[in-house]
Formats: structure tokens, C-alpha cells, sequence
């Protein structure tokens, strides 16, 4: 990691500068300088109320910053509508899985295909057998992400009738339809089962084997440690560390008794 | 929002099939019969005899008239989720449109115009004009949530009709255009007349109710196929949760915009339709409350379903001209009491639905109901 140049890493990744995001009178984040590579996997952790999904927000576009610039691909992105910046290959899932309740599991998956497809309204009017021809290869690519998570069997079923974890797999599976570069999750891992997370850490590490970086949300230690490749760590919505997995678990016996519930965190260096 | 449920993995048979509304056997039976149980209403009332014909002619034009309308509104309501309460804009528009293209006579001299445009591609324009103030009306209230969409354009299409009613070169301010029904008249083959004849009715009825029944099954038709499409699934997820179809890279405000468009267009069709209909139209013709019969017969039919707008047509205006007969032949009374008392009942049979059936006779309740767990 330290041996690349992280200039050139940070040009294809996303680059905050003097950041922040206040509601009302409540700085809610506030980065000096903050860089996610574009590669590899980064973990975003710190204590409830940190800044950590408002953080999520204002990388995927769905707030935007009271103050400073959001870069991502070495363009400013920083008023950039949230369905542009998924365009671009930023893609986000939830903290509370969002799949649409109302549609069938693949129907959900088609809806996030890349755009100027069939979902178009005149290509959906006049159906020109190109585009059969492409909805045809789009859901043959839908059924193999299914099959990966697991969802094949229940594919023509309601959305709503899964469960808490089988939604989480659909966002996960859902969000690949749109072919990401960079995959921001939001607690992936909250309320589904050992057997699940399992199948989702195998997905995340076979996704960066491809070359899409993955940023995610998580409060298990351990699990962050083993997966990350560097670590975010915000607290009252700064970036009070941040580095690989080995330098921040210096820190190790702050965090756990930080995690523990006591005190305060101590500042560690910057990288 | 669905609870999260943890540590489980449901199996196949643990989950329900997708709802798909109005396709469920009993609630068609069911439907079916209150339509046919409707129509003998009108038949009995007219005795069984062959004067049942002509009674159920303007009957039939006109539910084929709102039950067009409420294809359009189904699109932007129920698929959509967009609440317009500015609906009948857009009939005004169709309506005005067209004839002002063909040749009318106009405003309180009843100036004569001898119209621009054959009435096929008068037709056209119109739809293409209510369809164009669609989008125009997208701009403002799209970004808007559905409350406040639903204020502005009930305020935009009021503004409409007012400046209607008061500019006097456009379709002759108050007294309005008339005359023009024989552009559509003429058109209408002998074999009509021959028919209209042998069944004791005027042709132009037929023909009309003919017309505009053969619009409504096109519109039907369109709308089946274009809610299956995938752009239909599009639009029901911007319907469900905006902010997911934006995280999948799809701009909401665009799938909601084409529906206020298409919707429009078909709301304009129905707006034609309803001048040729009236034989003289004026800018009263339409008022807030022609947007709330559609709504009351979207509702009534159930919302998001290929059939509801006819079925909630039928029961909606067989209950509202049938029950005024009704109620004169029990109690004697005048007969603006017996026209007033007609919206209560219908707004009585409204009340009944939202308590007993909130999906409406053909729809699904997941579409209506908030779940509470």
C-alpha cells in the first residue's frame, strides 16, 4: 500500500477537502483532507454518532457539504446529483436495506441496470429487438449475481417477503447491476446471519479480486481488521485516523476500550 | 418499512408470490358482476324495453369518456404515485386544442372559424398539447412531494381555466365554442345510422359512444403495455423509493416527468372526447371536481390496475345518474334535491370503499395500506 505513489491512487478515487456538513448548529463532519483510493477495501468505523453515514451521503451524492469540495476520478463532483455520481460508478447501498417491496427479486435487479437500456421510455414503447436482445443478456447477468448471493430460487418471488438478511444480499447484488467502480456499503454485515456474512465476505473479497474498491460501514473489529485494507476512523464527524489495518491496531487498546464505552479516543498520527 | 428480521434465511415456499392486482379470479368474478349488476340497474329502471338503448348510450359515451381519463390518471396515481389534482388541466387542453383546430363557432357572437386542420390530425395536436403542458407542469412540481404537487396543480389548473374564462380570443372566454360536433358526425358510416335505427336511437349517439369506446380499450391497451414494459417496473420503484432508484443511477425526476406527459396526453384524448360529447364547451365545463370524479373512479376501480378505471367508470356514473331516479320514485322530492342527493350517495358508496375495501374493487391491498408491524 505505502509503496505506490498514493498521488495517482487518489486521482481515480474520491478526495475530499475541508469538508463539512453541518444541521443547523450540529457539525455532523468536518475533513480537513480525506482520500479513499479507488482500489482495495476501506473500512469506515467509529462510535454511533460519529459522522459515519453522513460521511456515506456526501460521497454518494445525496447531501451535499455545507462547506470545501468532493472529488471523485479527479472531478469535482461536489453539487453532483446522487444518480449522476452512481452513473459514474459510485454506487451505495443502505444502512436500512431499501429494495423496492412491491417489485420480484429480479425485477429489482433490472432496475439497476445501466442506464440507456430498456428502461428507457421510448425503447419500452417501440421494444426494438436489439433491445430484446440486450434485456435478454441483462437478465442472464441479473440471474448469475443472484446466483452468488444465493437469491436464484426465490428470483420471481415478492422482495418484501424476504428476510432482513436476503434483502441486504439483493442491495449488494442489486448495486453490481450498475457495474460500480466503487462500491460504498453501508453496514453490509448489520443483523444477518453468520452464514450470510460469510457469503458476504467472500462477495466483497471476489469483487476487489476484479479491481471494484469497496468502502463499507461495520462496528466489528476483528471482522474490519481481517478485511480492510485501511481504515477510516471518525470521531464527532473527524478523521482521527487513518491507515492500514496494522498501524491503526496500534492503537488497538484505545479502540477496544473506546468500543468498551470509556472515555475518550485518543488522537493517533495521520499517515 | 419492513422489519429487519435477523438470523434467518427465508426458503421459497416462506415467501409470497408479487402481487399483481385485479388478477386474482374471485375479484374479477367480482367485479364483473357489479358491472352487469350495474347495467341491469339502467335496464330495469328503463323497464327491459328497447328505450333501455337510448338511455344507456350517453351513459356508455360518458363512461367511456372518464374511464379514458382515469387510464391517464392511473398512470400518474396509481403506477406513478404522483398526486394531480390539477387532472382536468389537461382535458381542457386536449379539448381546446382541438377546436379550436377544426371549424367551430365562437364566443358571444358566435363568430364563425373555419378550422385549420382535418379533425384526425386536430386530434393529434391536442393530445400533443395537453401531453406538452404536462411537462410544463413537471417543472415546478415534480421536485415537490406528493402533497405539495398535489396543491400546485390543482392551483395551475384553476389558473388555467380562469384565464380561459376571462381571455376572450381564446375559444371565446365565457361562451366558450359550439358548433362543432359535425366534424366528428360526419365522419360517422351509414351502417351506424342503419343500426341506430333498428334499435329505436339516434345515430350520433352510436357513433359517439362507438368512438369512444373503441379510444378507451386503445388506451387500455397502451397503458397494459406500457406499465409490463420495463419502464413500467421503472416507474413503480420511483413510486416505492425514490432514493434507491437514484442510487442506482436513475434520475426519479425524469420517469416522473414522462408520466405527467403520457398521462396528459391521454387525459387530453379524454378531453375531446368529453367536448364532443357536450356539443358546446366554456371554460366551466371544467371545474376542480371533474378532477375528482376521475380520482373517485380511479379509487373506485382500484388504483394501479389494467381494469379498475372501466369498472370504477361504470360504478361511479350508474350509481350517480341511476340513485336520482331512485330516490324520487321512494320520497317526492324536488328536483335539485334529487341532484344533490346523488353526490351523497355516491360520496356514501366512496366511504364505504375506503372502509371496506381500500384497494378498490380490482386492487391489491399492498398497494393502499400502510403496514404497521
Amino acid at each position: 500500500m505505502n509503496s505506490s505513489n498514493p498521488r495517482v491512487a487518489a486521482e481515480e478515487g474520491v478526495e475530499l477537502s475541508h469538508v463539512s456538513k453541518a444541521f443547523g448548529g450540529f457539525v455532523a463532519v468536518d475533513v480537513d483532507e480525506l482520500s479513499i483510493p479507488r482500489t482495495g477495501v476501506t473500512a469506515l468505523i467509529g462510535p454511533n454518532g460519529a459522522g459515519k453515514t453522513t460521511l456515506f451521503d456526501l460521497l454518494s451524492g445525496f447531501t451535499t457539504p455545507t462547506t470545501g469540495t468532493i472529488r471523485h476520478g479527479g472531478r469535482d463532483v461536489t453539487t453532483q446529483s446522487p444518480d449522476r455520481r452512481a452513473r459514474a460508478g459510485l454506487v451505495r447501498t443502505f444502512q436500512l436495506t431499501r429494495v423496492f417491496e412491491r417489485l420480484s427479486v429480479i425485477d429489482n435487479m433490472l432496475i439497476g441496470t445501466l442506464p440507456g437500456t430498456h428502461l428507457r421510455l421510448a425503447t419500452s414503447v417501440f421494444r426494438p429487438w436489439h433491445s430484446a436482445k440486450r434485456q435478454r443478456m441483462v437478465r442472464e447477468h441479473a440471474m448469475d449475481l443472484l446466483e452468488n448471493v444465493g437469491l436464484v430460487a426465490v428470483a420471481d418471488l415478492s422482495a418484501g417477503g424476504l428476510s432482513g438478511g436476503q434483502k441486504k444480499l439483493l442491495e449488494l447484488a442489486r448495486a453490481l447491476m450498475c457495474e460500480p467502480s466503487m462500491l460504498l456499503l453501508d453496514e453490509p454485515m448489520a443483523g444477518v446471519n453468520p452464514a450470510v456474512r460469510e457469503r458476504l465476505i467472500d462477495l466483497i473479497r471476489g469483487l476487489v479480486a476484479t479491481g471494484v474498491g469497496v468502502v463499507f460501514v461495520e462496528h466489528d473489529l476483528p471482522r474490519v481488521m481481517a478485511l480492510a485494507d485501511r481504515i477510516v476512523v471518525l470521531d464527532r464527524g473527524k478523521v482521527i485516523a487513518n491507515g492500514p489495518p496494522d498501524l491503526i491496531s496500534a492503537d488497538a487498546a484505545v479502540i477496544e476500550a473506546y468500543l468498551g464505552g470509556g472515555g475518550e479516543w485518543k488522537k493517533t498520527s495521520n499517515p | 418499512m419492513s422489519t429487519q428480521a435477523t438470523g434467518v434465511t427465508k426458503t421459497p415456499s416462506e415467501i409470497s408470490p408479487v402481487v399483481r392486482p385485479g388478477r386474482r379470479w374471485p375479484t374479477r368474478i367480482v367485479a364483473a358482476a357489479l358491472v352487469l349488476a350495474s347495467l341491469l340497474w339502467v335496464a330495469a329502471a328503463n323497464g327491459f324495453g328497447i328505450g333501455t338503448v337510448s338511455a344507456m348510450l350517453p351513459l356508455l359515451a360518458t363512461v367511456a369518456i372518464y374511464g379514458t381519463a382515469a387510464v391517464g390518471l392511473n398512470l400518474q396515481f396509481g403506477y406513478g404515485g404522483l398526486l394531480n389534482f390539477g387532472f382536468v388541466a389537461f382535458m381542457a387542453v386536449g379539448a381546446y386544442t382541438t377546436i379550436l383546430l377544426i371549424p367551430h363557432l365562437q364566443g358571444a357572437a358566435s363568430t364563425k372559424s373555419n378550422g385549420l386542420l382535418p379533425l384526425g390530425v386536430a386530434v393529434v395536436v391536442g393530445i400533443v398539447a395537453a401531453a406538452v403542458l404536462g411537462s410544463i407542469f413537471a417543472i415546478p412540481a415534480i421536485r415537490l412531494r406528493t402533497d405539495y404537487l398535489a396543491i400546485v396543480m390543482i392551483a395551475l389548473a384553476e389558473v388555467l381555466r380562469i384565464v380561459l374564462n376571462n381571455v376572450d380570443a381564446i375559444g371565446g372566454g365565457v361562451y366558450g365554442m359550439l358548433g362543432y360536433t359535425s366534424a366528428l358526425q360526419k365522419l360517422r358510416p351509414g351502417i351506424v345510422d342503419d343500426v341506430a335505427n333498428a334499435l329505436d336511437t339516434q345515430g350520433s349517439q352510436l357513433w359517439l359512444a362507438i368512438v369512444g369506446w373503441a379510444g378507451l380499450l386503445l388506451v387500455i391497451g397502451f397503458a397494459a403495455y406500457l406499465t409490463r414494459s420495463p419502464w413500467g417496473k421503472l416507474l413503480r420503484a420511483v413510486r416505492d423509493d425514490e432514493l434507491a432508484v437514484r442510487s442506482l443511477g436513475k434520475n426519479p425526476t425524469v420517469i416522473k416527468s414522462q408520466v405527467l406527459m403520457l398521462g396528459g396526453g391521454i387525459g387530453g384524448f379524454a378531453g375531446v372526447l368529453l367536448a364532443f360529447q357536450l356539443s358546446q364547451i366554456n371554460p366551466d365545463v371544467f371545474l376542480p371536481q371533474v378532477t375528482f370524479f376521475v380520482f373517485a373512479i380511479v379509487i373506485l376501480g382500484g388504483t394501479a390496475t389494467t381494469w379498475g378505471p372501466v369498472v370504477g367508470a361504470v360504478i361511479f356514473w350508474i350509481v350517480l345518474t341511476q340513485s336520482g331516479d331512485l330516490v324520487a320514485s321512494i320520497a317526492s322530492a324536488n328536483s335539485s334535491a334529487v341532484s344533490a342527493i346523488r353526490y351523497v350517495i355516491v360520496g356514501v358508496v366512496i366511504v364505504a370503499i375506503i372502509v371496506f375495501r381500500p384497494q378498490g374493487i380490482l386492487g391489491a391491498k399492498e398497494n393502499v395500506v400502510l403496514e404497521l408491524k
